[in-house]
């Protein structure tokens, strides 16, 4: 059994260009699709599923069980993608990492949580609602007994998960370019890293070690991070100016309505449906 | 501590999916064909229950190999993973899951180890279960982590409403002015939280900017 991704097969030379015919099977007993290859390799020309209930669902992922392959996003047909809520793109990735080097992590993050100067690239990348790393030890995932066998792992494992606005293909090469030394040090000390710069492979890396999202919500799917925090400061200042409407003549008024609008200004931007991306 | 970012909790919950050969389809697939017909907008879970910024559920079938030299392994089960950035304290937060949404909660999380027998009707051992499966964050990361659910939802109303505003009133007269804002911000005042998980108003309007 394998896990292998369109681009790291249109990526090799030895895959045959030629397109293969997809055939998409509803399963009415459990409400899902299969999707079937005939003959089992695939390029990035595979961008749609077709006969599919919405073609923009193809995804690259596929779990070969023998001569039979199976698309899991293909089993969340619902209207948008389950990656994609919105303005909002969750992505998850898994690391292996050598269970020493998690300690070297631990300080990383450790000095990351408590000098805040150090996060200021993060913070200044103002696409990005809310993202976290998990350092899952390899003893440490969930064993509930009652019939549920202990992992037996050799590894630690490092679980990324982000929440943020516009591509998959803009978060990365953002990533990559604005926060390389960070990105370096907090993935440097998983197997097979090859580094955020150049961002040609640090792309097919992420690709490799990223799985799909199942269910996504959020509160506020019209709204992106920078939307949310110019949100606050209108709020605020109109809360601000609220207080005193009513407690001042309307010359006054007038002034402090003024600096109001001066104040919101820049931040009374739409918001509303993210744009098609191709 | 890592779990929290100023108000908010960065809940990260593994747990692990009943292994049964005898069940068709698997619990895995089962839990994944529930969760593809559940809505994501204002009638989703989430937005019923209330505190969830952003949540995600994802079933991860396994860890992923990333090639020579390093070694291959493999999971000896499906885990389903509940990513939520939550407002407040984790207890409150669990109740109100518990509270607000049992049947859902029960339809999903049914099908993994250890699941209390009574589901979420039984609060306080879904409390319990769901912090068993727990993972700490290691490092968590918020771009506004001081506001609630609600708090942002009204901002971003009157974020809307304020733009119309301003642009309606270009160039009144101060009495006029004034009037018409105490009256919109009353307006505003009396109006319910705008519901989670909406598209926000339709606008016609098209401004532009970085939101484009």
């Amino acid at each position: 059994m394998g896990i292998v991704t369109s681009r790291k097969a249109s990526n090799n030379p030895t895959v045959p260009q030629s397109a293969p015919v997809l055939h998409y099977k509803e399963s009415p007993a459990i409400g899902v699709g299969v999707v079937s290859i005939d003959h089992g390799l695939w390029d990035n020309s595979l961008t749609a599923l077709p006969g599919s209930p919405n073609s923009q669902q193809f995804v690259s992922r596929f779990e070969v069980r023998g001569l039979e392959p199976v698309c899991h996003s293909c089993l969340s047909l619902r209207g948008p993608m389950s990656n994609i809520n919105g303005k909002v793109y969750a992505l998850n990735a898994i690391t292996p990492m050598k269970p020493w080097k998690t300690w070297i992590l631990r300080a990383v993050f450790f000095a990351l949580g408590h000098v805040k100067p150090l996060q200021n690239d993060l913070i200044n990348l103002s696409f990005i609602e809310f993202a976290r790393w998990v350092i899952v030890p390899r003893r440490g995932f969930p064993c509930l007994g009652k019939g549920q066998l202990p992992e037996e792992l050799k590894y630690d494992y490092l679980l990324f998960f982000s929440n943020f606005n516009r591509t998959w293909n803009q978060y990365i090469d953002a990533f990559s370019a604005v926060l390389s030394k960070g990105l370096n040090l907090v993935w440097r000390w998983s197997e097979k890293f090859p580094g955020s710069v150049p961002v040609t492979l640090f792309k097919e890396y992420i690709a490799r070690v990223q799985f799909d999202t199942d269910y996504y919500y959020t509160a506020y799917p019209h709204a992106s991070a920078n939307d949310l925090k110019s949100a606050h400061i209108v709020q605020s200042s109109f809360d601000s100016l609220s207080a005193i409407a009513t407690q001042s003549s309307p010359e006054e008024f007038a002034a402090a309505y003024l600096q109001f609008v001066l104040q919101v200004q820049a931040h009374l931007g739409e918001t509303g449906e993210a744009p098609a991306v191709g | 501590m890592p779990n929290k970012n100023g108000s908010v909790y960065g809940l990260t919950i593994l747990s692990p999916i009943i292994d049964d050969d005898r069940a068709t389809p698997s619990h895995d697939l089962q839990i994944r064909a529930y969760l593809a017909q559940l809505s994501t907008r204002e009638d989703s879970p989430f937005a019923i229950a209330p505190g969830t910024h952003l949540a995600r559920l994802v079933v991860m079938d396994d860890v992923i190999y990333v090639g020579m030299p390093s070694c291959e392994e493999h999971l000896k089960s499906k885990y389903l993973v509940f990513e939520s950035n939550c407002d407040g304290e984790l207890d409150t937060y669990l109740a109100g899951l518990a509270d607000s949404i049992p049947r859902h909660l029960d339809a999903i999380w049914s099908h993994c180890v250890g699941y209390p027998t009574r589901g979420a009707a039984d609060r306080d051992a879904f409390i319990a279960y769901m912090k068993s499966c727990q993972l700490e964050t290691t490092f968590y990361f918020a771009a506004v982590n001081d506001k609630s659910v609600p708090a942002t939802l009204r901002a971003l109303r009157i974020q809307t409403a304020a733009a119309d505003f301003v642009a309606a009133h270009q160039g009144d007269d101060p009495v006029t002015l004034q009037r018409d804002f105490i009256h919109f911000a009353a307006q505003l005042k009396t109006l319910p939280p705008p519901p989670a998980g909406s598209m926000g108003p339709h606008r016609t309007i098209k401004t532009g900017g970085h939101n484009e």
